[in-house]
């Protein structure tokens, strides 16, 4: 464990247990929304970064980044990270993203997840493949273990509608 | 030798665009509106020793370590305001007025294409020759007077009880605009003068119905996720991204324009059979020619001649010219028109004393834009 993820362990720890008396989980569950920027080097190559999703307008992309990180001592085991999409957001093809884990998506509402290849929609009663647009959910199962200190990293990217 | 007068009475004609114009949904929207909140929350199911652990929502900043539906905080953004509009002139003609027309108007489309309702102060400028053609037609240092700007925010065609700016314009909505003038006739506009002017439209806050906002801002260096930020995009005016949409448009005094010639002769004299003299028994032939170079027809038009008091009326001091007729009508060269200057005005010709009048009220006579009147009488001289 870092001491940064120790930090804000032993601060969310104390203040939950100020408030509500509940016990501290095993995992720090974070989320930031960013937008990518591109900027041109000196050496005139392109280069992209992400900063804040200060100035979203409609049609640009914001990325999702969720950080999860086991502050216990024990090892976390069938991690999974569910992540809604929202209605005025449609996923960006392909985007999602996490090391090691199995990524699936939910069309109707986080009831079911499958492959994205594997999901079909009713359109005007005819059943079609999924297309991103119709992902209400995204779904990542870690295939391992997260080990006591360890954190990992999910994200995706969505465009505003 | 002779005077001769004429008037011509020339009714307005207002031509206008008949285009009507009213609420238009684009092809594409303009996207989630301005000010919505974006949320996002993930939740993480794990297991410790394979048992079932409780679920752990996500949180911003720090994160979020609390277990438990309800334990975590959304991740939010807001959706800013992009600013976007269009102003558009409708038709690609100028606005034909007549002298003296009144709240003749030519007409625009302001078609808010952001994400949020605005209003929009609009302001109207009168143009010189020296700026550019309007619709190709240079304008010619003449204003129209009282020019009013009137929109048309409830989807309807404008009327001068309208307010002045756009009020409350919804995303995706397109509104006529018309601005309103009056063709004064103190300002001696005559055919062919051309008043262009250009129409403003700034984006304005909106929020309160009936009230025109303040100026909007850009907000382009004071990001904030947790506000609603301003930003221009849209693509005209004086410059891009500054709020501002300009159109132009214009008028043009489209009259009938008359001019009038009158030509003597001598066609005949007691004693030559060419090369006729203005002696005692000769007689002499008057065309008056009555040109319409204007671009509306010329109505109710009235030539009055008065006959020279050295040819006094006798009985028969004018000759009888076609068929049964006193003076010869020719109105674009069609047939002669009845005249009898009998002093009756029923066919549109009275001889009263010394003074020929044609185009009498009774018979009107109209002529058309680039035809002629031609007139002739033929006289004895005593």
């Amino acid at each position: 464990m870092n001491n940064i993820a120790k930090f804000v362990l032993i601060l969310t720890g104390f203040s939950a247990g100020l408030v509500t008396a509940q016990e501290s989980g095993h995992l720090n569950v974070r989320t930031v929304v960013q937008k990518e920027e591109k900027i041109v080097a000196d050496s005139g190559e392109t280069e992209r970064r992400l900063v804040p999703a200060d100035t979203v307008l409609p049609g640009d992309d914001v990325i999702y980044t969720i950080t999860f990180t086991n502050v216990s001592d024990e090892s976390a085991e069938n991690v999974i990270i569910t992540n809604p999409i929202s209605d005025d957001l449609t996923y960006i093809e392909g985007s999602a993203f996490a090391p090691g884990t199995l990524i699936e998506f939910s069309v109707d509402g986080g009831t079911s997840f499958a492959a994205a290849a594997e999901l079909t929609v009713a359109d005007n009663g005819i059943r079609r493949p999924a297309e991103a647009e119709d992902f209400t959910h995204v779904r990542w199962t870690m295939q391992n273990h997260l080990e006591a200190g360890a954190q990992g990293m999910a994200r995706f990217r969505a465009r505003l509608n | 030798m002779n005077g001769f007068n004429f008037k011509g009475n020339w009714f307005a004609k207002l031509s206008v665009s008949t285009v009507v114009l009213l609420l238009t949904q684009h092809v594409f929207a303009a996207g989630t509106t301005a000010g919505t909140a974006i949320d996002n929350l993930a939740t993480v199911s794990y297991d410790v020793n394979t048992v079932a652990q409780t679920v752990i929502e996500s949180a911003p900043g720090a994160g979020n370590a609390n277990p438990g539906i309800g334990a975590g905080t959304v991740t939010t953004f807001v959706v800013d305001n992009r600013v976007n509009f269009t102003l558009a002139q409708v038709g690609t003609a100028h606005t034909t007025v007549s002298s003296g027309d009144t709240d003749a108007f030519v007409e625009f489309t302001l078609t808010n294409d952001g994400n949020s309702a605005q209003d929009f102060n609009m302001s109207v400028l009168q143009l010189a020759s020296t700026d550019t053609a309007v619709n190709t037609l240079l304008d010619t240092d003449d204003d129209m007077a009282n020019l009013r700007i009137r929109v048309g925010n409830g989807g309807g065609v404008p009327v001068l009880g309208d307010l002045p700016y756009g009020d409350e314009i919804a995303e995706d909505t397109t509104v006529t605009v018309y601005v309103f003038g009056d063709a004064d006739v103190v300002l001696g506009l005559v055919d062919g003068d051309v008043a262009n002017l250009e129409l403003s439209a700034t984006v304005a806050e909106a929020g309160t119905a009936n009230t025109l906002g303040a100026d909007l801002s850009d907000d382009v260096l004071n990001p904030d996720s947790a506000a609603e930020e301003n930003v221009f995009v849209e693509g005209g005016g004086v410059a891009l991204g500054d709020g501002i949409e300009l159109a132009r448009d214009g008028f043009i005094v489209a009259g009938a324009g008359l001019t009038v010639t009158k030509v003597a002769s001598v066609v005949a004299d007691p004693f030559n059979a060419s090369d006729f003299k203005a002696i005692p028994g000769a007689t002499v032939e008057y065309v008056i020619t009555v040109v319409n170079n204007g671009s509306l027809a010329a109505d109710n038009v009235s030539i009055a001649d008065a006959i020279d008091a050295d040819i006094p009326a006798v009985p028969g001091f004018i000759t009888g010219f076609y068929a049964g007729q006193d003076i010869s009508v020719v109105n674009n060269g069609g047939a002669p028109l009845p005249c009898i200057a009998d002093g009756n005005p029923a066919d549109g010709c009275t001889l009263v004393g010394q003074d020929i009048t044609v185009g009498t009220p009774g018979s009107p006579i109209s002529v058309a834009p680039s035809t002629s009147l031609v007139i002739t009488y033929r006289v004895l001289i005593p």
